[in-house]
């Protein structure tokens, strides 16, 4: 504010400001123009699509890319359904599972507790390459191929996931389970009661964190889920829909929309949550 | 700590429920179950067009099919595809094959042969056989067995884009004009004169044609040109790297990779296809299958889509070139066999008849054709048809010269090597030339290839 | 007010066992005895469809020593690594810097965080779908700009030398939020003091940025390294998405060739090994950030 008033330094702060200005708004428009031109291209029509000068706009408003998705909503409704069917069970199984692993890891004293953590950390390590072969071995003959619930098996132990929510539960003071003990609560009573309400905040970033990983995930469905009713979003939007899409891409483009959607709805309510639990835990989405 | 408990009771509740929820109804669990719904499987690209197709079948039989798409870049990918899902116990009851993958599904034992079916049904099925070319027919017998009937089969041909070739100056008379016999010095007239004008701009606006990584489409085809073939006529040994071929190479090297764009008459892989080239009036030549007639009779090709004689205005069809102007083409024959896991066999079987029928055929095979029909009367009504092109019997007439595409039962290996030697020979940057390294590379393909043929 | 419990006697929790036992038990199934299977299939030769799988030996190993396309593929994957770990690492620390230090108004500052976060959150496969389009050649809306300012056009997909590049601008792309964030909130968490003794000394903006936010956030940036290379290493999606099948596979990395290995050329022994090799390298680099971060624990 002072500053402010100080005249020869007034004209150097405005360029700077301006610089500053345009630095931000060129990151901004290279990062937002993908999505802007998925968006703005799916309401085109192809003729405008593929003309030689791009349009920036669409000048012949059209919803023939969503018209033609919802007269396929057998296919891509079924692609939407089996995301959300995943990107739910999911996160709240791991939860399930992974919540008391955590809590005794981090709480508890049992023999081999360190080593049994060790043994965690090692798997968050290990890539996703390494396990494939035999899990697919393994969905195979629990004859789960071309079911969902075969990304839902492998996919609920979470290493990154106890180890996030064992951080938390050794910053929690011991007192508050002394306290339980005294009230008569065993540990499991303790666990319920005390300690699993408490962590809810904790649990909501990772359950979001888990979800959005979920939505995207590309690798595991796309080995384990060969048959197109069975199939996620990316898996189908990549094999079915670039398919079906190829003679007119502002068909593809509606669908890549509102596959993004409900990432969407989550980013904007999300944001700060997200952002905190990103950066406290560092595990990549 | 009661919100905890129902957050609790609601997570097992959905698990137990959402299952249901989500996969009810019509079981996508395993394929091929014991209802009386068949599974059938096509090429990702082609869910629309089979739906719509086996729509009649229902009607007429009351047996309901399920579509499913694979998706493949080619028959080899197809046929690998479906016997990795052969190792996870998911196979459909039958699908739409043509005879490269068909060979590799054999060879895996993956198959049923029909001949008993064939004699029990030959009575009712006499009309359509009799329609049937000897060649096509016993297209997929194999050590005396019948694994098939053929549905519909393909010849590669160019389309050539007529508005191209006069806007370059070439008129009919022009004796390097596209007509059947033509060499391939004509056809590289025809393309350095429609990309003459790309000179002017300096960046490609016109292409004479749009090689594809493809072994049917655009390998072997080529190499038929040049008077040889992927493999010998018997198919027990490789001819990839002959001198004839070896020149077709590095013809096809040249015309992708020229220094100046006015030599650059193909884009590369990838990219934009070519029908999309075609129909914006950049493409001289794309080298397809008949498919592409209804592709550019429903896209509306040259403004017909009021007035369809504007189609025969904007295109037509012609043989490859060749060095010495003799036809060659390789055909490929689609069908619709069994697996041998399907639970369904009987209703498969009505399938593979129906299609292969007279009078699907001449009902459906002629409103919007997909491929050749086997049926030969209702090719006779074909060329009838106002959105067919003008020298539209030359599809058919491939038969009087034509050869099956080279798929011995190592097929689907054999496409993905030379598929991939043919991506790195025609992208290589460093100037690839088939003197030296590029000589080698292609020796070394045909010897691994002679490995999958056996001594 | 804060009452000191007695030293008591450690106790054992054996219900602990009981807590762990279903993630363990599907730590085993899932994670611990795949990968230790991994290693036994990598000495046999398979093709998932025989009944037995039949014993080679290093076979597999002497195989991947002697394929030249693996040496093609593994120059691929560490050029594709390094350079998006260093744009990511780098852009991701230079725009925090920029908006920690520089953007000061509230809606500046949300802007900037919402558009570099976003890319996080869309599935990678929606991006690269996109990008497919946006590169194409003849109607890409990138060679359409370029036309625009008289340009030829640029063969961001379909020229051998430059497709690589043009994937690893996607992930760069779909990947510098994560490191933009966590080196934002690193940055923000560096007490204002130590800037405004700077301040007062005159130091610049850039003196700064070196001489106190880069030292201060190190071992953040070691992490960040760390966790990029592993994530780079593995990449997947875009080179599935968009180099499938092209230029001969030439252009692709290990991920993919392992993906190829093992689910279309169903040669599951010689995928079993490189998925060693994937495992071996990200084992090296995770050691590494652990023995760098104790060293620099030390320096402090």
């Amino acid at each position: 504010m002072i500053e402010i008033s100080l005249k020869p330094g007034a004209v150097k702060r405005a360029i700077g400001k301006l610089g500053v200005f345009l630095i931000g708004a060129v990151v901004c428009i290279f990062m937002l123009f993908p999505f802007y031109f998925m968006i703005t291209s799916s309401f085109k029509t192809s003729a405008e699509y593929m003309s030689p000068q791009p349009t920036f706009f669409p000048h012949d408003f059209s919803v023939f890319g969503y018209k033609t998705i919802f007269a396929k909503i057998d296919i891509f409704g079924r692609f939407f359904l089996n995301s959300v069917y995943v990107s739910v069970l999911i996160p709240l199984l791991q939860t399930v599972v992974c919540l008391p692993a955590a809590y005794a890891l981090s709480r508890l004293n049992f023999r081999g507790k360190n080593l049994i953590f060790m043994l965690f950390v090692v798997a968050m390590m290990l890539p996703g390459q390494l396990t494939i072969i035999q899990n697919y071995r393994t969905i195979v003959k629990l004859k789960l191929i071309n079911n969902l619930n075969s990304l839902v098996i492998i996919s609920i132990f979470s290493p990154s996931c106890i180890f996030m929510m064992r951080q938390f539960f050794l910053g929690l003071p011991k007192e508050l389970e002394e306290a339980g003990k005294i009230d008569g609560c065993n540990t499991f009573q303790n666990f319920l009661h005390i300690v699993a309400p408490l962590s809810v905040p904790t649990i909501v970033v990772n359950l979001i964190l888990c979800f959005n990983g979920v939505w995207g995930d590309f690798f595991a469905p796309m080995i384990f889920l060969k048959q197109q009713t069975a199939m996620t979003l990316p898996v189908g939007l990549t094999v079915i829909m670039g398919a079906l899409s190829s003679q007119d891409p502002t068909v593809l483009m509606a669908a890549l929309t509102i596959s993004c959607i409900p990432v969407m709805i989550i980013f904007f309510i999300f944001r700060k949550k997200l952002i905190s639990g990103i950066a406290s835990t560092g595990l990549k989405l | 700590m009661k919100r905890l408990t129902k957050l609790l009771a609601g997570i097992l509740g959905f698990a137990m429920v959402a299952p249901m929820g989500a996969c009810g109804g019509d079981n996508p669990i395993i394929g091929g179950g014991g209802s009386k719904e068949l599974l059938f499987w096509c090429n990702a690209g082609l869910i629309s067009q089979w739906e719509e197709r086996l729509k009649a079948f229902t009607e007429e039989t009351g047996i309901e099919v399920r579509v499913e798409g694979v998706q493949a870049g080619s028959w080899g990918e197809l046929a690998q595809q479906i016997a990795t899902s052969a190792y996870s116990g998911n196979l459909p009851d039958c699908g739409d094959l043509a005879t490269e993958a068909i060979a590799s599904l054999v060879a895996s034992d993956l198959l049923l042969p029909l001949d008993d079916y064939i004699e029990r049904d030959r009575a009712e099925m006499q009309e359509s056989f009799d329609q049937m070319a000897p060649i096509l027919y016993s297209a997929h017998e194999y050590d005396g067995k019948m694994y098939s009937l053929p549905t519909t089969w393909n010849r590669v041909c160019l389309f050539y884009n007529k508005n191209v070739l006069s806007e370059a100056g070439i008129a009919p008379t022009d004796p390097n004009y596209p007509h059947e016999g033509w060499t391939i010095e004509n056809f590289l007239y025809c393309c350095e004169k429609i990309t003459a004008n790309n000179v002017v701009s300096g960046v490609n606006n016109k292409y004479g044609i749009k090689l594809q990584n493809q072994y049917f489409l655009t390998i072997e085809p080529w190499l038929n040109a040049y008077g040889t073939s992927i493999l010998s006529e018997d198919w027990k040994t490789v001819q990839i790297n002959d001198g004839d071929a070896k020149q077709c190479f590095q013809m096809l090297y040249d015309i992708m990779n020229a220094e100046d764009v006015k030599h650059q008459y193909s884009p590369k892989f990838g990219g934009t296809t070519e029908y999309d080239l075609f129909c914006t009036n950049r493409l001289g030549f794309m080298s397809v299958t008949m498919e592409y007639v209804s592709y550019l009779y429903n896209g509306g090709f040259n403004g017909s889509a009021n007035d369809v004689s504007k189609l025969r205005e904007g295109y037509d069809v012609v043989s490859f070139p060749s060095v010495d102007g003799s036809l060659h083409s390789t055909i490929g024959v689609g069908a619709c066999p069994i697996f041998k896991t399907s639970e369904n066999k009987e209703e498969a079987w009505e399938l593979a008849k129906f299609l292969s029928s007279k009078k699907f055929q001449e009902e459906y095979l002629t409103e919007s054709p997909w491929a050749i029909p086997s049926i030969k009367s209702a090719m006779d009504i074909l060329v009838q048809k106002d959105f067919f092109p003008e020298s539209g019997e030359l599809f058919y007439d491939a038969l009087q010269y034509a050869t099956p595409v080279p798929a011995p039962g190592s097929y689907s290996a054999i496409e993905l090597e030379v598929r991939k030697w043919f991506g790195g020979y025609m992208s290589d940057t460093n100037g690839f030339t088939l003197t030296g390294t590029g000589s080698n590379s292609l020796d070394s393909l045909a010897a691994t290839i002679q490995q999958y043929l056996g001594e | 007010m804060k009452m000191k419990c007695p030293k008591l006697k450690k106790r054992y929790d054996n219900i602990g066992y009981l807590f762990v036992l279903p993630a363990f038990a599907l730590f085993m199934i899932f994670a611990a005895v795949p990968a230790c299977l991994t290693f036994r299939i990598a000495f046999y030769e398979w093709d998932f469809l025989s009944p037995d799988m039949t014993f080679v030996g290093v076979e597999n190993f002497v195989k991947l020593f002697e394929d030249e396309n693996f040496r093609t593929v593994i120059g691929n994957t560490f050029y594709f690594t390094v350079v998006t770990v260093l744009a990511k690492v780098g852009l991701g620390v230079i725009l925090a810097n920029f908006v920690a230090s520089r953007v000061r108004n509230r809606v500046g500052q949300f802007v900037m965080e919402s558009a570099l976060f976003m890319p996080i959150v869309i599935p990678m496969s929606v991006v690269a779908l996109v990008f497919n389009k946006m590169y194409d050649y003849e109607f890409g809306v990138l060679n359409g700009i370029l036309r625009i300012f008289g340009l030829g056009p640029v063969g961001w997909l379909t020229d051998a030398d430059i497709a690589l590049n043009s994937v690893m601008l996607v992930d760069i792309f779909k990947g510098v939020g994560f490191f933009f964030i966590i080196a934002l909130v690193a940055i923000r968490n560096i007490p204002r003091a130590y800037y405004e003794a700077a301040e007062i000394d005159g130091g610049t903006k850039t003196r700064q940025f070196f001489a106190i936010t880069l030292p201060l956030i190190g071992n953040t940036l070691v992490f960040l390294f760390v966790t990029a290379f592993i994530s780079s290493f593995q990449v997947f999606d875009p080179i599935y998405i968009m180099l499938n099948g092209m230029f001969g596979d030439t252009k692709v990395t290990i991920s993919y060739m392992m993906w190829q290995q093992a689910f279309f050329y169903r040669d599951v022994g010689y995928a079993s090994v490189i998925a060693i090799v994937i495992f071996v390298i990200v084992l090296a680099m995770t050691l590494g950030q652990f023995l760098l971060s104790r060293v620099m624990v030390k320096d402090d």
